[in-house]
């Protein structure tokens, strides 16, 4: 994932942090109360486990606050690709199929071309990536390997975005 | 952390049918005719139809999801992924958008779309808000795709999640598990339909106990 946003930054395509951050007053019912929900007690605002690890915006950037798995619900992300002229972003992160997936899922029903790195992304269970992988590539859009689309920014330059 | 039985109080949930249309399910519809397994879907559709029943007598409001792909929403986006086959499903006013199986009661909502998930520029979120719901028992087709779609857009917007099993269909084994994996590891609870009518069949005054604690 480094080497290939460093390829990104290279080429001139957009790079966009999302950040989840929980706090109490996005906490809802259905959110907290969904079974023992693991998801609503991690990366809490303000500390450290909420921080980027590896990796981290420069400051022309965005970082977009989500506090669901969607980074377009009732964020700015929408707003920050459209300033952008964004027409295609290109997904990766973790949980391949939970944050990254629904990310995906729903950025192909507002119209954005959709692409899925399948080797930047990551989960907790082979089979969920796998199956994530799938649905994607039958219905949401493309899916790729990283020097896939390197090669192709190698070969052209595209307007694009990776989120 | 809720058990099921507050999750399908009539008064606070709603069922919503995915997408259970011609085009989706018979085998002479479009996907069907383009190869796509839909034995899974007819299978299901009797499961779906007592269910239904089940609801009704509960008190349960029933919505309809209806896809309807029209000339005015088949964005370049949109058409382009997949190659054109939207414009060859579920087309309005045609057979293949019909219900199939399933059908409305006069006084049952139907909100039509045009995406995957069902919320994504549509009026189901006022409908559901006019009716004071909180929990979505979620049925359909395909398990993987629209259901999946409209259950995650749902529980991100607040609503809880009851995913039914066996009224929910997909065209592989594969896809349907790894649609109610998602869903019961990460956005609500996976229960099939005899666990919710139980639930509802001892708070009407049976004297059976409701199949399944959660």
């Amino acid at each position: 994932m480094q080497r290939f946003l460093g390829a990104a930054r290279e080429h001139g395509t957009n790079v966009i942090f999302i950040q989840t951050i929980h706090e109490p007053s996005t906490d809802s019912d259905a959110w907290i109360g969904r079974r023992s929900n693991p998801d609503a007690k991690n990366c809490l605002k303000g500390t450290w486990g909420a921080e980027f690890t590896g990796i981290a915006p420069r400051d022309s950037e965005p970082v977009v606050i989500k506090h669901r798995y969607s980074a377009f619900v009732n964020t700015r992300l929408d707003s920050v690709l459209r300033t952008l002229n964004v027409e295609n972003i290109i997904v990766l992160g973790v949980a391949t199929n939970v944050c990254v997936e629904s990310t995906a899922r729903h950025g192909f029903m507002l119209d954005y071309n959709t692409v899925f790195v399948s080797d930047c992304s990551a989960g907790y269970d082979q089979a969920a990536h796998d199956m994530t992988l799938r649905t994607h590539a039958m219905h949401f859009g493309p899916v790729a390997t990283a020097q896939e689309i390197v090669d192709t920014w190698a070969a052209t330059h595209s307007v694009a975005a990776a989120v | 952390m809720k058990q099921l039985a507050e999750l399908v109080i009539p008064a606070k949930s709603a069922v919503l049918v995915v997408d259970v249309q011609n085009d989706y399910c018979e085998p002479e519809g479009a996907l069907g005719k383009a190869g796509l397994p839909t034995g899974a879907a007819m299978a299901m559709i009797p499961t779906l139809q007592a269910f239904l029943t089940a609801a009704r007598a509960a008190g349960t409001p029933v919505i309809f999801i209806q896809t309807n792909h029209t000339p005015e929403t088949d964005s370049a986006v949109w058409s382009w992924r997949n190659g054109g086959i939207s414009s060859a499903v579920c087309r309005k006013n045609t057979w293949g958008s019909e219900f199939t199986g399933v059908a409305p009661l006069p006084d049952e909502p139907v909100v039509v779309k045009h995406r995957y998930s069902a919320f994504i520029n549509t009026r189901l979120d006022s409908v559901l808000r006019t009716l004071k719901v909180e929990n979505l028992i979620m049925t359909g087709v395909s398990t993987n795709v629209c259901v999946e779609s409209t259950a995650r857009h749902g529980y991100m917007l607040d609503y809880h999640i009851v995913f039914l099993s066996d009224c929910t269909a997909a065209y592989s084994i594969e896809e349907h598990e790894g649609a109610l994996y998602n869903m019961r590891t990460h956005f609500g609870v996976v229960a099939a339909s005899h666990d919710v009518t139980a639930v509802w069949s001892f708070d009407s005054g049976s004297l059976r106990e409701p199949a399944l604690r959660i």
